[in-house]
């Protein structure tokens, strides 16, 4: 197994407020790493300051055991991220929100690029949208073509921040469904989800993260079954009891 | 009563002073908004002194009196070898004015759509600058209208400021008329109708392609 990505003693402060506590964490290739903990406990500040979306504020990044700028962490395209808002692009349709960036990051043709898009509209399963805006979509159907424009970039890792916490819950599983399938052909995947049955079949590894720090790191089958801190414990009874 | 036949006497000149009027308002309305792109751009892809130059020359703009702004171009810029005649000093003043107030309502605008966009085209790999081009400039143009639309007007009614340096048009040729004939009440209330209407124009063309603009 090859390490793919290493965080050594990443530090996230928000002016006083210690957000991201000494995190060190490595992820192999083909990996699937599950964050969770309650709100404000510093999780999408881990996983945006790993996107560099963030600016931390002491740490290293490693990835395939390199330094890189951040500069180049963008323009190679080493993350995909996934964000809970979507963020797709509301002037531009579902096909452009996927061929702009080909055409315009990594230079390829229009052409090219269309044929690349609708190859991971079909993936996503929303290839008949593909012309219209984002505003005439579901929630899941816009967070399917976001997964899509994320992927077309053919990033190293993917990044999920809480994808499905935005949704109407008859939506969340065609989401994870898309998620799954994904997992399954072999893609890196750091994510950070409430779902903890989803977490649950999917993770190599899960993380539980309170006030900025690692609580616990485990399989799924020991976090949820025999965790090691009385911590985690006490979440698992609050986010299980029903 | 009102002299209709004098109305209808001046009614040429007038016409004709509303036409200049309208040329600089046209030509600084186009530049205003112009420099307004092409500075905002600049200010939001760039470091902090380029940032500082374009600030002074904000509150330039919007912290001299107009007058002296016109004054300035029109009597002081030719000690350092530049030049314009009247008509033209006219469209670079009032084009700076127009743009002290365009650059700051396009960067304000873009400095307000979510955050999130910001974000996406930055992990997608698009540079600062492609971010500005592709995905924030396009989603702002409807917005920005209705305020850029207010400050243009404003700029149209400073063109009457021109009738120091003796531009011809509209408030100036009000000006000479009543000072020709005496005759005040005819000649406002044709300039004012002139006014209006060149305003009213303006502001129907900006709400026709805010009503047609998608975002």
């Amino acid at each position: 197994m090859t390490n793919i990505l290493s965080i050594n003693n990443l530090n996230v402060f928000y002016e006083s407020f210690h957000a991201v506590q000494n995190i060190s964490l490595s992820l192999n290739e083909r990996e699937i790493v599950v964050i969770c903990g309650p709100s404000g406990s510093g999780k999408s500040t881990l996983i945006r300051a790993i996107a560099g979306l963030e600016k931390a504020d002491s740490g290293d990044i490693f990835i395939n055991n390199k330094l890189m700028s951040e500069k180049e962490v963008f323009k190679n395209n080493i993350f995909g991220m996934v964000f809970q808002q979507f963020n797709l692009f509301p002037h531009l349709t579902i096909i452009e929100n996927i061929t702009l960036p080909l055409i315009k990051v990594k230079k390829i043709n229009k052409s090219e690029s269309i044929k690349i898009a609708e190859d991971v509209l079909n993936k996503v399963k929303i290839i008949d949208q593909k012309d219209k805006y984002p505003s005439k979509l579901s929630g899941g159907q816009q967070q399917r073509c976001a997964i899509a424009r994320s992927l077309a970039m053919n990033p190293k890792i993917m990044l999920f921040d809480e994808p499905t916490s935005a949704l109407d819950p008859e939506m969340i599983n065609e989401v994870l469904d898309v998620m799954s399938d994904l997992a399954s052909t072999g893609m890196t995947m750091i994510i950070v989800t409430h779902e903890m049955g989803f977490a649950k079949k999917i993770a190599n590894k899960i993380i539980f993260m309170d006030n900025g720090e690692i609580v616990e790191s485990n399989t799924p089958e020991n976090f949820f079954t025999n965790p090691n801190k009385e911590r985690t414990k006490t979440f698992l009874n609050q986010v299980l009891q029903h | 009563m009102l002299d209709i036949d004098f109305m209808i006497e001046i009614l040429p000149r007038v016409l004709k002073a509303s036409l200049v009027t309208l040329e600089i308002s046209f030509l600084s309305l186009f530049f205003s908004v112009f420099l307004g792109l092409i500075f905002s751009i600049i200010a939001l892809s760039s470091g902090k002194l380029i940032n500082i130059l374009i600030r002074c020359f904000v509150e330039f703009t919007r912290g001299v009196p107009q007058l002296v702004q016109i004054s300035i171009i029109y009597f002081a810029l030719p000690y350092i070898g530049i030049y314009f005649d009247e008509f033209w000093t006219g469209v670079v003043a009032l084009s700076f004015i127009g743009a002290g107030y365009t650059i700051e309502i396009f960067r304000n605008a873009v400095l307000n759509v979510d955050r999130g966009q910001h974000e996406a085209g930055k992990i997608l790999g698009l540079t600062k600058y492609q971010t500005l081009i592709y995905i924030l400039y396009p989603q702002i143009i409807k917005r920005s209208l209705p305020p850029i639309t207010n400050e243009l007007i404003n700029v149209v009614k400073a063109s009457a400021l021109l009738s120091v340096i003796s531009v011809n048009e509209l408030t100036k040729i009000m000006n000479d008329v009543i000072f020709e004939y005496f005759v005040v009440i005819e000649v406002l209330l044709e300039a004012t109708i002139m006014y209006l209407l060149i305003i009213s124009v303006l502001v129907y063309i900006s709400r026709y392609f805010e009503k047609r603009l998608v975002v």
